[in-house]
């Protein structure tokens, strides 16, 4: 504060001071002598002054004693102030009992005085007296002196007990030197200040005990001379010296002396202050000052409210009025310092602590404050290091812990100032400390401190915001220059066409074909991906995939015609939970996984040829090179982890490589063969396996190339091992007694039971692959082959039909039931699955149990039109009945992979046409029955690789046309029984290798002329017969399974027992065990041409069982090399 | 924009930005982005492309020459004719509709357009030189 505009009086800085310390700040201002004197005498503790009022009340219940030890604490300022003014209040107390004590004692003497006839009594003479000298001195007069007078018995009792408090603590001092606590200079720096208190208070007290005491005196004078007085009056009257009249006389006489003596020693101590008018002068003069800054700082809102205004005026009117008051207290310091009261307050006191305890209250008060800021300084420099201030500090110890508050507040401020990055904060604080102006609206230096970092903070915001708007602007200034710079050179708007292009904006930005372009731009980002896989793809095996009968893909160079299943990646959860955002997103995955058709290189291959280090895996139209040795075959399906766990399933985990065994029956590999091919691969004992083991390592986990065992190390021999883990002995052996076992692992424990799939039952499975950390579903339909039954496991949950169960699910999920279908339509489609775990593969499976069963119907008059375009790898199933009449046509061209099958029942009359261009892969199932009057035509081209198989029964007057063109390989099955009248034709022009087989019983009146056209390599003709069951062709892969997309089959004539129910049904094409673990390879098949069957008369029936082949019949090595030459051909 | 596309685009702003090296967004996700995403997503990559920090005043004003630049090609594209049939039915208030059939008459490939000229814009952001 700058203390050259201080006015005295001014109470703000008693304020300042003290407003941490409301109880003492209001005594201060009340100008309590007790309190400023104690604040005088401790300067030291001003800075501790808190909490007044609890305190207060808390002593106001202790007894002196207590009292006493509470003020001879060394703890807080304020407890010792308010202890002080606690026995300052008794002793008024106190001694206003003594004064009712006094004044009792007069009114017993006058009340003697009249007992002995005095002629008027002391209280009548002192009254009178009282009034004499009243109205010789004035009464207001006398009655202020008196009270002065009271005052000061007050003060001197106050000073009595400081004068016992500082030699308690002198004795206290002493001790400690004793104990050895205290010594050398600190002992002799406390001591001395001590003696100095002491001194102080002795002489205050005698200063103003002076008064007193001569009163006293002078009390006891006049009171023993009246007593003598009237003593001897009495003996004089009673020795009869005096009348009664005389005696009388004279006791007036004496009483009224008596009481002008005592009057006179009043008015002799009034009349001596009154000749300190000087000093009375002074407290007038600050009276005054200190009412002007009352009014002051009312006019400035200082005060917190209207009765500290008014306390403050008072306390300046009562020095006005009453100068007397304080006149003691005024002159006592004066004598104390022996020097001038200064109350000079604009001049800034450079004095210590002792040094002004002369000076006024207020000069006083406002020093404190301005060491408040000097003390703030001084920690500052202390904290610097200035050697001058650690040299103050050492000599005034008792600041220490005042300034190592300091000094921690003012590095707490440098640390906020420096976490905001600016240094500035000191210069700041000091800038507004000492604008005054400021500072005077505070009543607190700490309030001060707050307002300050607050407006700190402001500013660095400020700074912060304009920073900001600084960058933005740069920022705007850059992107507006860019602009500029990618308008330069080009094109401009046609003259013309500017209209156009005002208007114009906007409907581009809605134009389909536009956001298609838009779609192209974004993932022409991606292009170098693409071709890179389209160069694999130029180096594909081709003959893995011709030996499976699967015509490349005519799309193989080009990116899929629509979007496929993308890698996701896979983010393995560790506690199992997905949030719901990633569980949609997978489920869509699902879903357009669901849609594909994959194609899948098949990896069988030669006997004895070991794996190769890598493989190459088609799927999503492009080849993913795999590494086995990186044991990456396998992978996870999250599906699994969603759904699975629900069924106590462990995670969907499968093995690639195991789905792509084949599994055969096979009578061939024995038991001991079986242990053996365990031991070898595994090395240990077959017996030391648990069945489900065994059927967890025949089921392909961990089947890895293990080079260092001499064991299983190419497909074929593991083809082999498969097989009579799924053969009926080993199945037996593996599942029979133990299936409880095996089933507890796969299950957990759940209740199952073991079913097997039948001949011809289809069955899809769900699985994901995981390729190098990204993860794909892939979708994986089969049938299951003649006397090729699997083993699965299924549950009442697996199985529920209830909506929203688990087999809802999974098959909305994988499209078996179609998006929007209501609840009565799934639950159709749910009747005609179940769902069960292969025992094979450990996957989830839905398994079509009867396929000629079917709940879907169609009743009457319908017509179901296929027309346009089909780009697709996918999935077109019909299963069920069709009853009346129906015309399903199929008109279009088809390309890509496909499968199309037809499974059920036909009655009554029936067209169905089949038009169009078929390219690609696939294959086209009829199984079933057909009643009635039926046409079946199939007009068309059909290129590529195909497989149209027809096996059932067809009965009634049907046609069954097939015309048109064959092309590439293909395989074309009749299966079945056929009466009636029926006509099957097969005109047109055949090339390729093909296999065409017709097998079965053909009864009634048939005529059947198929006519292949030029054969080409491998297209057999056939030559059917009736009741000729013998299959003109044959084809089968060399793993026994009767291969309908190998080509280049063997042209030799092949007799199949029909007993024989080990071989293999020519297998539809569509994944086999041994084909495709991943999803479907074959197209729709492509059967130009048009059949006419002509029932009963020429019937072509092949026994279901009948067209067995051997599996020994394999193809050459050389008849694969001819197919790839020819499938190369094709492909171009 | 929607608020829930901002949202969505600012995911696709950070998975723009954190897709490791040699990765691009997926087809799937890009399918489902609306025109206004794409660009975004484009501008976004262009401006990581360049190495620059993205920012909303350099992706609107990319945004706004990118868009011109698309309209531009396509209008210059179009046959005179076709111009002002297309310019004529405008301002009769012809729907979106009938606009896109004036278009397909008119026999321009409005999908091929579009993605050339973004990637001309795109081939000439990068080749700036001495732009933040």
């Amino acid at each position: 504060m700058n203390n050259n505009e201080f006015k005295p009086g001014q109470s703000i800085n008693t304020d300042d001071a003290m407003n941490d310390m409301p109880t003492f700040a209001e005594r201060v201002k009340n100008n309590v002598p007790e309190a400023l004197e104690y604040l005088n005498q401790h300067p030291e503790l001003k800075q501790k002054l808190t909490h007044a009022t609890s305190l207060l009340e808390s002593l106001s219940g202790m007894s002196d004693e207590e009292l006493e030890a509470e003020a001879e604490k060394s703890g807080t300022f304020l407890s010792t102030v308010e202890t002080f003014n606690e026995i300052a209040r008794r002793n008024a107390e106190r001694a206003a009992a003594k004064d009712e004590l006094e004044t009792r004692k007069l009114d017993s003497n006058l009340d003697n005085r009249e007992e002995n006839g005095v002629l008027e009594s002391d209280e009548q003479a002192y009254k009178r007296q009282m009034e004499e000298i009243n109205a010789k001195y004035g009464a207001e007069q006398n009655a202020e002196n008196i009270l002065v007078a009271s005052e000061v018995d007050n003060q001197r009792e106050t000073i009595q007990l400081e004068i016992s408090d500082l030699q308690k603590a002198l004795e206290g001092l002493e001790m400690q030197k004793d104990d050895g606590n205290i010594w050398g200079e600190e002992y002799d720096k406390q001591k001395t200040e001590l003696e100095a208190r002491l001194a102080n208070a002795q002489a205050r007290l005698e200063a103003i005990s002076g008064g007193v005491n001569a009163q006293e005196a002078t009390n006891e004078e006049i009171e023993k001379a009246l007593a003598d007085k009237l003593d001897d009056l009495d003996t004089r009257r009673l020795d009869g010296e005096l009348s009664p009249e005389e005696y009388a006389e004279e006791v007036a006489k004496a009483q009224q002396a008596a009481a002008e003596g005592r009057i006179d020693a009043l008015s002799n101590r009034a009349e001596a202050e009154a000749g300190n008018s000087a000093i009375l002068d002074q407290i007038i003069e600050d009276g005054k000052k200190a009412l002007e800054n009352a009014n002051w700082l009312k006019d400035d809102d200082a005060y917190n409210s209207e009765e500290e205004y008014q306390e403050a005026v008072r306390a300046a009117q009562d020095k006005i009025n009453n100068p007397a008051k304080y006149l003691a207290e005024y002159s006592a310091k004066a004598q104390a310092a022996n020097t001038t009261v200064d109350v000079d307050t604009n001049k800034k006191p450079d004095l210590t602590p002792e040094e002004l305890e002369a000076k006024d209250i207020l000069t006083r008060a406002n020093w404190y404050a301005e060491q408040d800021l000097a003390q703030r300084e001084m920690a500052a420099a202390i904290a610097k290091g200035d050697p001058a201030a650690l040299d103050w500090l050492e000599r005034h110890p008792m600041f220490k812990e005042d300034m190592d508050k300091l000094i921690q507040e003012r590095n707490d401020n440098l640390k906020k100032a420096e976490l905001e990055g600016d240094k500035n904060w000191e210069a700041f604080y000091a800038e507004k400390a000492a604008d005054e102006e400021f500072r005077k609206h505070f009543g607190s230096q700490e309030a001060f401190d707050n307002a300050i970092r607050q407006l700190y903070e402001d500013e660095l915001n400020r700074k912060a915001d304009d920073s900001d708007k600084i960058k933005e602007a740069e920022q705007r200034k850059r992107a507006e220059e860019i602009g500029r710079m990618m308008e330069e050179d080009g094109d401009d708007v046609e003259e013309e066409k500017k209209g156009l292009f005002s208007k114009i904006k906007g409907f581009f930005g809605r134009s389909k074909r536009a956001k298609q372009g838009k779609k192209n731009a974004v993932g022409g980002l991606r292009g170098l991906k693409k071709a890179l896989y389209s160069t694999i793809l130029g180096v594909c095996t081709f003959v893995s995939l011709v030996s499976c009968g699967i015509k490349p893909n005519n799309n193989l160079n080009q990116l899929p015609q629509e979007p496929t299943a993308q890698a996701t990646e896979y983010v393995e959860n560790t506690d199992g939970a997905q949030n719901d955002a990633e569980a949609q997103r997978q489920e869509q995955l699902l879903q357009k996984a669901a849609e594909q058709k994959l194609n899948v290189v098949d990896m069988d291959a030669e006997e004895g040829e070991k794996f190769p280090e890598t493989i190459k895996v088609m799927y999503d139209g492009e080849e993913i090179e795999i590494n086995t040795t990186k044991n990456n075959w396998d992978g996870e399906s999250t599906f699994y982890d969603e759904v699975g766990k629900e069924m106590g399933m462990k995670s969907g985990r499968y093995n690639l490589t195991a789905m792509n065994y084949d599994v055969y029956n096979t009578d061939e590999m024995n038991a001991d063969t079986f242990k053996e091919a365990i031991e070898n691969v595994y090395g240990y004992a077959a017996e030391d396996i648990s069945p489900s083991g065994q059927y967890a390592l025949l089921a392909g986990q961990d089947f890895l190339i293990d080079g260092d065992t001499d064991g299983i190390t190419s497909v074929n021999e593991m083809n082999e091992v498969a097989k009579y883990a799924m053969s009926d002995e080993g199945n037996r052996q593996l599942f029979g007694e133990n299936s409880h076992s095996v089933l507890d692992e796969v299950l957990g424990g759940e209740e199952a039971e073991i079913i097997e799939c039948a001949e011809g039952s289809s069955h899809g499975s769900l699985y994901g692959v995981d390729i190098d950390g990204t993860f794909e579903y892939h979708w994986s339909n089969e049938t299951t082959p003649a006397d090729a039954k699997f083993y699965a496991v299924t549950t009442e949950k697996l199985n529920s039909n209830e909506a929203g169960g688990y087999k809802d699910r999974f098959l909305r999920a994988v499209g078996v039931i179609p998006e929007g279908a209501s609840e009565e339509e799934a639950q159709k489609i749910m009747d005609k699955y179940d769902m069960a775990i292969s025992l094979k593969c450990g996957q989830v499976i839905i398994i079509d149990l009867n396929p000629d069963t079917g709940t879907e119907n169609e009743t009457g008059t319908g017509t179901e039109n296929e027309t346009g375009n089909e780009n697709e790898t996918g999935t077109e199933n019909e299963t069920g009945n069709e009853d009346g009449t129906g015309t399903e046509n199929e008109t279009g061209n088809e390309d890509g992979t496909g499968t199309e099958n037809e499974t059920g029942t036909e009655d009554g009359t029936g067209t169905e046409n089949e038009t169009g261009t078929e390219d690609g892969t696939g294959t086209e199932d009829e199984t079933g029955t057909e009643d009635g009057t039926g046409t079946e035509n199939e007009t068309g081209t059909e290129d590529g690789t195909g497989t149209e198989n027809e096996t059932g029964t067809e009965d009634g007057t049907g046609t069954e046309d097939e015309t048109g063109t064959e092309d590439g390989t293909g395989t074309e099955n009749e299966t079945g029984t056929e009466d009636g009248t029926g006509t099957e034709e097969e005109t047109g022009t055949e090339d390729g290798t093909g296999t065409e087989e017709e097998t079965g019983t053909e009864d009634g009146d048939g005529k059947t002329d198929i006519l292949p056209g030029e054969p080409g390599d491998g297209w057999d003709q056939q030559d059917v017969t009736p009741e000729d069951n013998t299959p003109t062709s044959e084809a089968g892969d060399e793993n026994g399974w009767q291969n309908d997309n190998t080509p280049g089959s063997s042209s030799e004539d092949v007799t199949i027992p029909v007993e024989d129910k080990n071989e293999d049904v020519n297998e539809p094409t569509d994944a086999n065990y041994s084909d495709d673990t991943s999803g479907w390879r074959d197209e729709p098949s492509e059967e130009p041409g048009t059949q006419n069957i002509e029932e009963p008369s020429a019937p072509e029936t092949n026994d279901t069982e009948a067209n067995q082949e051997s599996a020994e019949d394999n193809n050459t090595p050389e008849e694969n090399q001819q197919d790839v030459d020819t499938a190369m051909d094709r492909i171009g | 924009m929607t608020p829930q596309e901002d949202e969505k685009l600012i995911r696709l702003f950070e998975q723009v930005k954190n897709l490791p090296e040699g990765q691009e967004l997926p087809e799937e996700i890009i399918n489902e982005l609306t025109q206004d995403q794409l660009t975004a997503v484009y501008i976004e990559k262009m401006m990581l492309d360049k190495g620059v920090e993205p920012n909303d005043s350099l992706r609107a004003v990319l945004r706004e020459k990118l868009d011109d630049a698309v309209n531009r090609k396509l209008v210059n594209a179009l046959p005179a004719e076709s111009a002002k049939k297309l310019e004529s039915a405008i301002d009769n208030g012809a729907n979106d509709e009938e606009l896109e059939n004036i278009i397909a008459e008119s026999g321009i490939d409005v999908e091929r357009i579009t993605e050339e000229a973004m990637t001309a814009f795109r081939e000439k952001y990068l080749s700036l030189e001495e732009v933040a």
